[in-house]
Formats: structure tokens, sequence, C-alpha cells
């Protein structure tokens, strides 16, 4: 069989196709992706949610996807973008104390909520910006580079490491602040 | 300070995520699982973008692939109104009901399951399915026919990955293939190929590098960093271009060949535009944009066509396309230039939409002119829009209710075209078999069925390797369910593409009447045939050209007046150009 002729068909196809593919490589992402959300919005009911969101953004953006081979950076992204946005969200919430009667009866405890207890700096965390949450989430839970962070979160690796450093000397201040206190 | 200046504080944070942490609930895998299926309706529906190689907002991207939308569809009456034989049948009356039923498919509902297999809706037979031996693995992301043979370029190894060795291989026939080039004999060894074109002498390979740093957003658009070019006469010897300094620093969006030469558009921001030309791909330049006739303008295709070249996109809008699922309105109006020689540009007029077309997009050549399928994200939802031209010069659109959509929409679809027509392949998605639909204009649609065993063959085909051939339609697909078993489908002919006009018994003194003039006035709607009459199921009014759905044709008709008020009619197989009735003479 002859093809072509004076049909011509020219074509150049994306990596990214079916739906097959998409779910294919979303799967083993899953993992991460709920984990980095789980800690940075410290509530596993919260960053199931967020994952959801942003399967459904990944999907919506799918047919953009250029290299397949990246997919799992790209889908990052959108998780962070995602628990951004609701952190963001979240500023403007006043947290109430509980009643100690009511504080002190069994009740289920967040798994994320938990591991970010196992020391002082994990619930220092939530006392940055959002930003700074998020780049030191990547660094430091998601064991990213700078570059990669940079790549996630759409802004130049000077940003970044700006960022982290901020971060990080917040924490440290925070830190060193109890510590002061506590010597006191 | 750097992070690195706090060791102690770098641990501490490292180890609130040492210790195992919560098992990723069961429900978000099925939730990932079930996605694609949950989500193909309105609100998600990404259109297969994988003929559209352009840098287009995903706002554009959730615009579905309702492709051609068909024009006011308000005739009430139809074929064979002059005849009063026909008119009178009682069957006539019940027409204006169906009016607004989807050219090629007897049912209203875009989703709905398409005709029954073996109806008389079934268009296409496919053959027995071939067992494909790919060279890379998985079907092969790059393609072009070259001299009589598919050219196809891709990395060996899993789907999707771009660290292992690229590989060039062709084949007559989709299932065999020979090596021309692997290895460091590749074009471009070490990057990413993207896009493939064939030229006027040779095929050009354009390699790019992932990440950081360009222009535009490298992980969910199109436009990459360019890192090389390379050239070749038959694929298997690969040349690389030794100067691509004028890409530097700029968005390389799209590529089109075609025998006057290669054009690639881009741009350097938003309404920045860029073109450059080359005669063979062996040396690039930029081509100079009149700042008149390219101010504020972002070109997101190019497309090759008979005419020579048609560059497409938007002047104005904001860029959203940093903006994770941005739903608003991008603004801008849709836009496009023609060229000759690719050299030379001229502004086109473009038809905009009542409520403003935002993007131009990609350009098909069809057996009966141009077609534009663009994008449109004015209003609550973002929906497609479409133009037809004759010359690439002015560009009309149909305005038309959503509902009127020709084609099914699917998240996975996608469109190619061969230069005479234009066909949509829509994913398989359970129950419903993958659909076919061909076009040879861009409004007028019919839908291929597949005939044979679609469990097997055609309900499992990649919507984004099928291609025409001499012989048919040929596609790469799955065979029994198993998705590493990848086989190469045959079906049979398409529609031939000519549509012969009818040589009228008596010299037309009087001028052609106008089809759609003869709809206006007329109240009923069918075709008389040797075994009575049929009602139509659709109409379609497209420029003079009114069309009709009888049964499984679409017929059209074409009338001749003479002074005396005499009028001769044909019905003609819009498809095959047969004329099934005619009635010549008073």
């Amino acid at each position: 069989m002859v093809l072509g002729g004076v049909l011509r068909v020219a074509l150049t196809m994306p990596v990214a196709s079916g739906a097959t593919d998409f779910v294919r490589l979303v799967q083993p992402e899953l993992a991460g992706a709920y984990r980095l959300a789980g800690l940075l919005l410290r509530d596993a009911t919260e960053a199931e949610d967020a994952t959801q969101d942003a399967l459904e953004k990944a999907w919506q953006a799918w047919p953009k996807l250029r290299q397949a081979d990246r997919f799992g950076a790209w889908f990052d992204r959108i998780v962070v973008n995602v628990c951004h946005d609701r952190l963001r969200r979240r500023r403007g919430v006043k947290i109430m104390e509980l009643d100690e009667e009511i504080a002190t009866q069994p009740r289920y405890e967040d798994p994320f909520r938990q591991a970010l207890a196992r020391d002082e700096v994990g619930r220092l965390v939530r006392t940055l910006s959002p930003d700074h949450q998020i780049v030191v989430a990547l660094r430091f839970w998601r064991d990213l580079t700078v570059e990669e962070i940079a790549d996630r979160m759409q802004v130049s690796p000077g940003t970044v490491k700006s960022r982290l450093h901020y971060a990080m000397r917040a924490l440290r201040k925070e830190l060193d602040g109890q510590l002061g206190e506590v010597q006191s | 300070m750097t992070p690195r200046d706090d060791p102690d504080l770098e641990r501490r944070l490292r180890r609130v995520s040492d210790l195992p942490g919560p098992s990723v609930p069961q429900s978000l895998y099925r939730y990932a699982s079930e996605l694609p299926q949950k989500t193909s309706g309105r609100a998600l529906r990404p259109f297969g973008t994988s003929f559209f190689d352009v840098r287009i907002p995903k706002a554009f991207a959730l615009a579905g692939i309702c492709a051609v939308l068909v024009g006011a569809v308000a005739a009430t009456g139809f074929l064979l109104s002059t005849n009063p034989d026909i008119a009178n049948e009682p069957s006539a009356s019940a027409s204006a009901s169906v009016s607004a039923t989807q050219p090629g498919s007897p049912s209203p509902d875009a989703t709905a399951t398409p005709p029954a297999i073996g109806s008389e809706w079934g268009g296409l037979t496919w053959s027995s399915a071939v067992a494909a031996e790919l060279p890379w693995g998985h079907v092969p992301g790059l393609m072009v026919e070259w001299h009589g043979r598919q050219i196809a370029v891709d990395t060996v190894g899993a789907l999707g990955t771009t660290t292992g060795d690229l590989l060039v291989a062709s084949s007559t026939d989709l299932a065999h293939w020979t090596t021309l080039a692997s290895g460091k004999s590749a074009p471009l060894a070490g990057y990413q190929l993207t896009k493939l074109v064939a030229g006027p002498t040779q095929l050009v390979a354009f390699g790019f590098n992932a990440g950081y740093g360009c222009v535009g957003d490298p992980l969910i658009s199109s436009a990459q960093c360019l890192a090389g070019i390379s050239t070749s006469p038959d694929g298997a010897s690969w040349t690389p271009v030794a100067d691509i300094t004028v890409f530097r620093g700029l968005d390389l969006i799209a590529v089109a060949g075609g025998s006057n030469g290669l054009v690639a558009v881009g741009s350097s921001g938003w309404e920045k535009p860029v073109m450059w030309y080359s005669a063979t791909g062996s040396t690039w330049a930029k081509v100079a944009l009149p700042e008149s006739m390219f101010k504020a303008a972002h070109l997101g295709d190019v497309s090759a066509v008979p005419v020579g070249f048609v560059a497409s996109g938007t002047i104005g809008g904001t860029d959203h396309s940093n903006e994770n699922g941005y739903l608003g309105d991008w603004g801008g109006q849709a836009a496009g230039w023609w060229s000759p020689d690719g050299r030379t540009w001229a502004k086109a007029s473009v038809e905009l939409p009542q409520n403003g077309g935002v993007l131009l997009g990609h350009v098909y050549a069809t057996a009966h002119g141009l077609v534009a399928v663009g994008a449109n994200t004015r209003g609550d939802a973002p929906v497609d829009e479409s133009w037809t031209s004759t010359d690439g010069k002015s560009w009309s659109t149909f305005t038309v209710a959503s509902t009127y959509e020709v084609v099914p929409l699917d998240a996975t679809s996608s469109r190619f075209g061969d230069g005479t027509r234009l066909l949509l392949v829509v994913a398989a998605r359970d129950p419903n078999p993958a659909q076919i639909w061909e076009t040879l204009d861009g409004v007028t649609w019919r839908a291929l069925v597949s005939d044979g065993n679609t469990e097997a063959t055609a309900s499992l085909i990649d919507p984004v390797t099928a291609w025409v051939t001499e012989d048919g339609l040929i596609a790469f697909g799955t065979s029994g369910g198993d998705a590493s078993q990848i086989v190469v489908l045959r079906a049979s002919a398409l529609s031939p593409g000519a549509v012969p006009s009818p040589t009228p018994a008596t010299t037309p003194s009087g001028g052609i009447a106008r089809s759609a003039a003869l709809a206006a006035a007329g109240a009923s709607s069918g075709l008389a045939t040797s075994d009575g009459f049929k009602a139509a199921t659709a109409i379609v009014v497209y420029g003079d050209r009114l069309s009709a759905l009888v049964g499984a044709r679409w017929i059209w008709q074409v009338t001749f007046v003479d002074p005396k008020g005499v009028t001769d009619w044909y019905d003609i197989d819009y498809y095959t150009g047969e004329v099934v009735d005619s009635r010549v003479g008073p």
C-alpha cells in the first residue's frame, strides 16, 4: 500500500494523548501529592480535597502538557498552586481556642498534624507566609533542588533562594525566641 | 545567609517528613481513575490539542472540540420544495421538528451514543488488525508523510520518556518499520524533539530544552526553548542547522512547511509576535512584521495551505497562560494573516462572531476551501468558533447555538486533515466506541462508524494516531483490551472528496436560484426515492448551499431557473457527487 500521494498528512503530536495515559501517569504521583498537600494544609481531609482539586485541574490542562516525562513536576506545580490558594484563603481566618473540657475529650487526631508536631519547627512552619511555607515544604519535605522548586513555583531560582533564606531566618528566629522564653 | 547555613534547622525540618505518614486514601486512586469518564462534559472538556499545535490559552483548551458549528439552521423547508408531489407528502410536515438535529447524527444529544454498528450510518469497515512492530516500544509521537512513506521519530522506551535514545524509522503500512537513524545518528540527540515538519525539499526536526528560562511556560504550553534544528533529505542522514541565533530567547510556537518553504511563528511575550522563514529549513531568518499589520498581535499558529500560509491568532487580550485553570475572558479579537510565499504578509479580514471571537486557530485545507477552528472565551464558558475561507484572505464565521454542534464533544478527541477532508476522531469512552467524523468543508459532517468488531478494533483506536492514506483510513489501536498490544487497523476508502456540479440540461439563462431561498419558500423536507419519500433528519444552510440529511446521505440541491420560471433541479449526494434525483424541464 502506498501512503500519501496527494494526500499529505503532516502531523506533530504531543506526548500527551488519551485518558489512559493520564491515569497511568497520575497514579504514581498521588502519594507524593497527597503528602505534600497534607503537610502544607495540616489536615488530612483538606489534603484529600486539595488533591482532588489538583486532579481536576490537571485533567483540564492535560492536553497542553507537552512533555509527559515531566508529568510529576507539572502535577506538583498544580498541587502547589491549589495549596497556595487554600493557604491564602485561610489567612483571614481566626483560630479559636477550644474550651478545655472540649479540648480534652478523645477525638480524631489528624495524622499530618501529628507528624508536624514531632518537632516544634513543624508547628512553626504554619506561621510563615504561604509562599514561604511552600518553599520550605518543597525543599525539605519534597526534597527538591532550588531549580526544581523554581520550576514548580514559576519563579526564578534566585527568588527561591531568597524565599528560603527569609523563611529559614524567620523559623530560626522563632525557635531561638522560644528557647529564650524557656530559658528565662 | 543561605539555607545551607543552618544545618540544624534543616535536619529538624527534614525529620518532620522522614517518619511514616498517613497512607493515601484509596478514594483518591479511584477518583483519578474515573476522572476522565466523569468529567467529559462541558465543565471539564479539554479538547484534543494533538493537532492544534499552537500556544493557546488553557481556557481555550477547555473549549472542547465542538469544531465547526453549523450555520444558522433555521430553515424550515428543504429539498424538493419546488416539487409539489413531494411537498404534499404527509411525512414532510414532520421535518421541521428535526431541523435542529446534529448533522451526521440522528440524535440531537452531542454526547449520545453514536449510531448502531452496522446501521445505515456505517461508513467505514475495518479490516483485520495487524500487530504492529514498533521499534520505540510504543506508538511514535512525531510522524510525517514523506515521499510515500511515514517517517516517525520518538525516544525508545516507555511512553513519554525523553531520556532514551531517539530513533527515526520509516514505514509504508504503519505496522512494519525500518530504522533509519538512532542514537548518535539521530537528529539532535540529547534534546526533546517536539516538532517534525516536511519542508519543500527536506524534513526539519526541532529540538528543545525542557526547563525554566523560556519566555513561555515550558511545562504546559507548546512554547519551548529551541535548542537545535536538524534537517534530512531522507530521514536517515541528519545535518544540524549551524546557526539558530535568530531563535534565541524567543518562544517558538508553531512551524508549518509547504511548497514555498517553512514558516515558524512565536513570540517574545504576549502581543510581541515573531516570525521566521526558511526556504529549505537549513537557514532561517526573521520576517519583518510591519507594526501596522501586527500591532498587539499574538500568533498562535501557522498553517501551510494550498494558497500559501495562514498565520492565525489574536489581537489584544491578556495572557493568562500562567494561571492554572483560568476560565475567564482572555479578551482580544481573532485575527489572521495570509502570505503566498511565507515572506510577504497581508492581514486577513476576519468576521467576528456576535459575541466577539478570540482566537483564529489552526487552519485545515478541505475540498471546498479552508477551515479555521478557534475559540471564544466570552460568556460563561469557552466555546469553539470556526471560520471558513476560500483564499485565506477573508474569513467568515458561523453563528449558531451550541445545540447545533456538528460533532460530538469528547475530552480526548482530535482532528486532522489531509488537504481534502477534515477528520475528527473521538476516543472510545465506555460504553461508546470510538467515533470518526468526516467533512469536506468543515460545515457538513458525517459520522463514519466502524462496522467491524468494535470490541477488539475500532472502539480502541487511539485518537491521536489515525491517518489518511490513498486506501482509506489507517490507525493505531490496541487489541482485546490489552493496551500493550498495538495493532494497525485499516478502514475502507473515505469520500472521494470531489463534488462535481451537474450539467444543466437547459441553459440557465435566468440565473441560478439560491437553494437557501428555496428553503425559505418551501415547507417540505426530504427526498423522493424509488422507495418513496424519506424525510430529512437534519438541515444545514451553508452559504448558498442547502444540504439535508436524508437517511444516511447528505443531499444538496442545485437549481436552475429559466426566464419562463421553469426550474431544473438536481439532488446531489454531498460526498459522492452522485445525482440521486433530478427534474429537468417543465
